[in-house]
């Protein structure tokens, strides 16, 4: 899909770089710990072309956390990675030690919080270079099969195929785990004009 | 408060004309607040008026750090700013930020008791005000914390029942128990004492994280531990507390050292067996002063059971051992027991590159014995036999018995091979003294074969052979003497 140049993706990639970092530094100071996220690696993709990503790359069953936003880009956001490893981030970031079977509602709001936090500095930071403004919503954490991911991330009902997804690999290393997860844009696009015209005067302010 | 403009499609008619939103807010259980685009807070429902003592008149308008009076935690600071003025929704979780707004609760008993919370902030839509919803999780973390602690203590058994099932070394087991109960009672360093047979001293037998210095000084003088909190413990038969030991007069003898070791507090839990015996102590130091809780109670006499268990089922395994390695009548090894001790004693020799003797012993005379006098004489004269025999050698040397009136022993370290023929005559005379049973002199004598490493034979089978075969050659020579075949 080119919906944008060569500069307009390195200027997203750039800024999502940035969002990422903040989110490490503040999960950082949250436990106390070193929390290390990869550079994110990022591709622009409709909702088909994620599905099969999905597929291919992550297991059966994923826990995620999806959190809706609004404002000069509208769409929903969403932390992706192997549900049986949801509960090892959990732990690695509180420091327990406790076995798959016992997640419970406090761990299910701690892996939310993780989303949130991650999700939100990306989207702030992305708005806040740009001199944007956006509005997220409350992040809820599900659990899913890769086939009913779709209508998970999906926008619109019945799902639109139209929408489009900026996906971001991203690489958590925490204390004695390291896991990979994905965050997905999915992104309006009756609303990527606006990305679009946001992005290009950040780019001509930067070369006027 | 603007209303949403589809609250036609979510409320009933009836709703819709009556509903009283603050009512609504204020029934609900939890706390709920609406702050504006500056952190002003412009709602404060019942339950926060109630949990804090603070109406709404003293709380509106007035941001939460100025209602607390008091700075809150950065995290909650942080969101809150992020929610109202750039509408950034967050959640709060307990498991992140065991701290929020400063709640607390007073228990019947009077205790002050913390709300454990977690909150989440959320932009309204329609307005530039942003939801604080605040809900009360202490049960929900106290029945979590409680699974938890059960599910470690659970963990910890069956880890050690393995262990025990798989017949481990006792040392390992009590080793596990140990650094696991570490791991259950933070800031502690813990230590399994046993008690002697007699059950009159305790020794240390597992204490893999506690200061050397000081496990040596208890180790060093067991009597002396009798009065402190674990001997109170073992002759108790019940948990003993030292909340502090720098204040009990008797810890005096250790005060320094535990300081040292950065021992507080002692608390002692007796290993009893099945039958009611004290087998030993499960001893815990915690670094800082205090008594037990309920939950380290609890793990105590489950550590304690799982030591119980583990020792009495290792002083089983002892006695089966023993039982297959020896003769039941007189005590000394068996055959078995010979034949493991006797390869050691070539492996050692060829190693050493010296000598060692075998002595192949036939009683003279003892049939009859048996069949004149039956066989409990028969079993009396053979213990007695064994314990002269024993008595003969040094704490080295091996003694056996492999059949009716056969025995072997094993020499270790010759000087000469006259040394051995010196201590075969030894045992000769000793075995040829008559034995008092009642109004009864019992007499045999007794043929010796003698063997010796590496002259007659280099292997333990060759030697066994050729100190049977000199035996045979003693009782056709007339009996009552000791015999070499090289000699001949």
């Amino acid at each position: 899909m080119d919906l944008f140049t060569p500069d307009e993706h390195d200027l997203i990639v750039e800024l999502m770089n940035l969002g990422v970092g903040r989110a490490a530094n503040a999960l950082s100071q949250l436990v106390n710990d070193e929390v290390l996220l990869s550079v994110p690696r990022l591709e622009f993709i409709s909702v088909p072309e994620a599905q099969v990503a999905f597929r291919k790359d992550l297991p059966p069953h994923l826990a995620g956390v999806s959190q809706d936003f609004e404002g000069f880009i509208n769409g929903r956001a969403a932390l992706l990675f192997p549900e049986a490893r949801s509960l090892e981030l959990v732990n690695a970031i509180i420091g327990e030690e406790l076995s798959a079977d016992e997640i419970s509602e406090l761990e299910h709001e701690t892996l939310a919080e993780l989303g949130n936090i991650l999700l939100n500095h990306c989207l702030a930071t992305l708005a806040n270079q740009l001199k944007e403004s956006i509005k997220t919503d409350i992040p809820r954490a599900f659990n899913v099969s890769s086939k009913e991911l779709s209508s998970e991330l999906s926008l619109y009902d019945p799902p639109a195929t139209d929408s489009l997804v900026m996906l971001v690999q991203i690489n958590f290393s925490l204390r004695n785990s390291a896991l990979r997860g994905y965050l997905a844009f999915i992104i309006d696009l009756n609303s990527a004009d606006i990305f679009l015209k946001s992005l290009r005067s950040y780019l001509a302010d930067l070369t006027g | 408060m603007q209303t949403s403009p589809d609250k036609q499609s979510h409320f009933g008619t009836r709703c819709s004309e009556d509903l009283d939103c603050l009512e609504l807010m204020d029934s609900l259980e939890g706390g709920v607040l609406l702050l504006d685009d500056q952190g002003r807070i412009q709602l404060w429902n019942r339950w926060f008026a109630e949990l804090t003592g603070i109406g709404s008149d003293s709380a509106l308008n007035r941001t939460l750090e100025q209602v607390f009076e008091q700075a809150l935690p950065d995290a909650l600071t942080e969101a809150v700013e992020n929610a109202c003025r750039l509408r950034m929704s967050r959640i709060l979780s307990w498991q992140m930020h065991k701290k929020l707004l400063p709640l607390s609760r007073r228990l019947p008993s009077g205790e002050l008791q913390p709300v454990y919370q977690s909150i989440m902030l959320r932009p309204q839509t329609n307005s530039d005000l942003t939801l604080l919803q605040c809900v009360d999780i202490t049960y929900a973390v106290k029945r979590e914390k409680h699974l938890r602690a059960s599910e470690r203590i659970l963990k910890l058994e069956r880890k050690v029942l393995e262990l025990i099932a798989a017949s481990d070394s006792l040392e390992h087991i009590l080793d596990t128990l140990c650094s696991t109960a570490e791991k259950l009672i933070p800031h502690s360093t813990t230590a399994v004492f046993l008690s002697n047979e007699r059950g009159e001293e305790l020794a240390i037998k597992s204490a893999p994280s506690l200061h050397l210095e000081f496990t040596r000084a208890r180790q060093e003088d067991p009597k002396l531990l009798q009065n402190a909190t674990c001997g109170y413990a073992a002759l108790r038969q019940t948990l003993a507390v030292c909340p502090d030991v720098s204040m009990d007069v008797n810890w005096a003898p250790w005060r320094q050292l535990a300081e040292k070791a950065g021992v507080a507090a002692c608390w002692a839990m007796p290993i009893i067996a099945p039958k009611g015996e004290t087998l030993g102590v499960f001893a815990v130091y915690p670094c800082t002063t205090g008594s037990p809780s309920d939950q380290d109670r609890q793990l105590l006499e489950r550590i304690a059971h799982l030591a119980s268990i583990a020792v009495e089922r290792n002083r089983q395994m002892e006695r089966i051992r023993y039982l297959a390695m020896h003769d039941p009548l007189t005590g000394l090894a068996n055959r078995s027991l010979l034949n493991e001790h006797l390869s050691q004693a070539v492996h050692l020799a060829e190693r050493e590159r010296h000598q060692f003797a075998l002595l192949f012993i036939d009683l003279d005379g003892f049939k009859q014995i048996n069949d004149q006098h039956g066989h409990d004489a028969g079993d009396d004269l053979l213990k007695v036999m064994a314990s002269r025999l024993t008595q003969q050698l040094r704490g080295s040397d091996i003694c056996a018995r492999i059949g009716g009136d056969e025995f072997v022993v094993i020499l270790e370290t010759l000087s000469s091979p006259d040394a051995a023929e010196g201590v075969a005559r030894k045992v000769l005379r000793s075995l040829s003294e008559p034995v008092v049973r009642g109004a009864l002199e019992l007499m045999v004598s007794a043929s010796i074969g003698l063997a010796i490493f590496p002259d007659d034979a280099t292997s333990a089978d060759g030697l066994l052979t050729q100190a049977d075969d000199a035996m045979y050659k003693a009782k056709a020579l007339g009996k009552h003497r000791v015999h070499r075949l090289s000699l001949q």
